[in-house]
């Protein structure tokens, strides 16, 4: 049959077997060779962020005093910062060793941020502490795609090369949203995560405050016949502080004679969710590593005070960049849902605690 | 059979216009996704509020400014304005000068 083949059908078929040769073969190394292209892309992007907010940090801190040859070298040392998670074979006692190492963090980068900008106003300090997180969260991203990339290409496996070109998506939209949030903290605008301490600032109305736990503001005033206490992270500044402390020690300090706690702030959507959407629940609304949520739990169950949480959905990006429209009409909108809240669950002369909880950056009280 | 086929000139044409309208639909995607529609443009917005009388004003945000930040007097009523609300915004085209609204 062969024997009946013309010159051109031999050349097809010879394309044809050297194709499935070559498939056969070299089909998964062609493959790694998409991946690795593809990674080393992500990479090459990755630098720029690096770089780029290396530059942003340089030229928010070069106002305050030092010289740029300076905070290069200072930068360099700082950015490759930190911290050793607590042990937890023997998990007893795991949150006090965790909430201890995170305070020691935020203590040593808020020095490094005074060390560079020694001119800086206290709520400018909080904001350089803000872009020197968001250089080590990229730096940090930087080096670890680095490190599996070449550890794939030194080991030829392809799992290194397979489980980090499946997750580069999410890693470059991580590193997008802390690459975007470095504009709204050099400049001052608040953040979509800053959503619970804007709605707190509307129900304060002017009230006066006070310091109540690091970082922490509380205010009081009347509200049809009830007493609300209003908690918020102490702004202009880039704070979060810690409301866990602050709404344990309002409730020891009143013995638990609190009716009920509302807690607010920006919750991470689902897609297809629409941004600005509120939600009403039960529980802490707050997203530390577990430290301040414990607290507010347990002081709640303590005296059996009822903890309801009223979220903002938006998305990781959105919550750390300059706040969107949607989630500003919707921090109006969430004052509503408050009061209402409080109308209807609570007797006159109740007192309820309200926590806006998040990210109090262009945010006063 | 797979032989006799291959020796037929019209699959051999039809496979060649195939694979032509591959790299022709290949190229469109590359291009299309390269000469996407460019974003919108991204403003940041400040907005002032008059408590007594709830006269509002917009502008572009400045350097210093924060919500709850006294800005001066109610052209209305002389009462006392702050900011009430910054945020972003997406607009068409090259982004203008916000004023009063």
């Amino acid at each position: 049959m062969l024997q009946g083949l013309g010159q051109e059908s031999w050349f097809s078929l010879f394309i044809f077997f050297l194709f499935m040769i070559i498939m056969t073969f070299y089909g998964q190394k062609i493959q790694m060779m998409v991946w690795i292209s593809e990674i080393e892309r992500a990479l090459r992007k990755l630098r720029d962020y690096v770089d780029k907010s290396k530059g942003k940090a340089i030229s928010v801190v070069k106002k305050y005093g030092m010289n740029e040859k300076e905070i290069k070298v200072n930068l360099e040392n700082f950015i490759r910062f930190f911290i050793i998670s607590p042990v937890d074979l023997d998990p007893a006692g795991v949150l006090g060793r965790l909430e201890f190492l995170l305070d020691k963090g935020k203590e040593r980068i808020h020095e490094y941020a005074s060390i560079l900008a020694p001119k800086a106003s206290e709520s400018e300090t909080d904001n350089i502490e803000n872009i020197l997180g968001a250089c080590i969260v990229l730096d940090n991203l930087y080096r670890i795609v680095r490190h599996f990339l070449l550890l794939g290409k030194k080991s030829q496996s392809t799992l290194h090369i397979m489980q980090v070109h499946m997750q580069l998506p999410l890693i470059m939209k991580f590193a997008k949203a802390y690459f975007s949030s470095l504009k709204a903290f050099s400049e001052g605008h608040p953040i979509g995560d800053g959503v619970g301490p804007l709605v707190v600032f509307y129900l304060m109305d002017g009230a006066p405050t006070k310091e109540i736990a690091k970082d922490v503001v509380m205010a009081e005033r009347e509200f049809e016949g009830r007493k609300l206490i209003l908690v918020k992270a102490k702004g202009p500044g880039g704070n979060v502080g810690k409301p866990g402390e602050a709404i344990k020690k309002i409730i020891e300090e009143k013995k638990g004679e609190i009716d009920m706690i509302i807690m607010i702030d920006a919750a991470g959507k689902l897609e297809g969710e629409k941004t600005g959407e509120i939600a009403e629940g039960i529980g802490a609304a707050i997203g530390d590593p577990g430290p301040e949520k414990y607290k507010i739990e347990e002081s709640a169950r303590k005296y059996g005070i009822p903890l309801n949480a009223v979220i903002i959905k938006q998305s990781l990006i959105e919550a750390v960049t300059t706040m969107k429209k949607e989630i500003a009409e919707a921090a109006v909108n969430v004052v509503e849902v408050v009061k209402k809240r409080i109308l209807e669950n609570t007797s006159a002369k109740a007192t309820v605690l309200v926590a806006g909880i998040g990210n109090s950056v262009g945010i006063s009280q | 059979m797979l032989f006799p086929l291959l020796n037929d000139l019209t699959l051999q044409f039809l496979l060649t216009i195939l694979l032509i309208l591959s790299i022709i639909a290949f190229l469109i995607f590359q291009l299309s996704t390269y000469f996407k529609k460019k974003p919108q443009k991204e403003v940041v917005i400040t907005q002032m509020k008059c408590k007594p009388c709830n006269y509002e004003e917009k502008r572009n945000f400045q350097q210093g400014d924060y919500v709850g930040k006294k800005t001066g007097k109610c052209p209305e009523c002389g009462g006392e304005m702050i900011i009430y609300s910054i945020y972003s915004e997406l607009v068409k085209g090259k982004p203008k000068p916000y004023v009063k609204t």
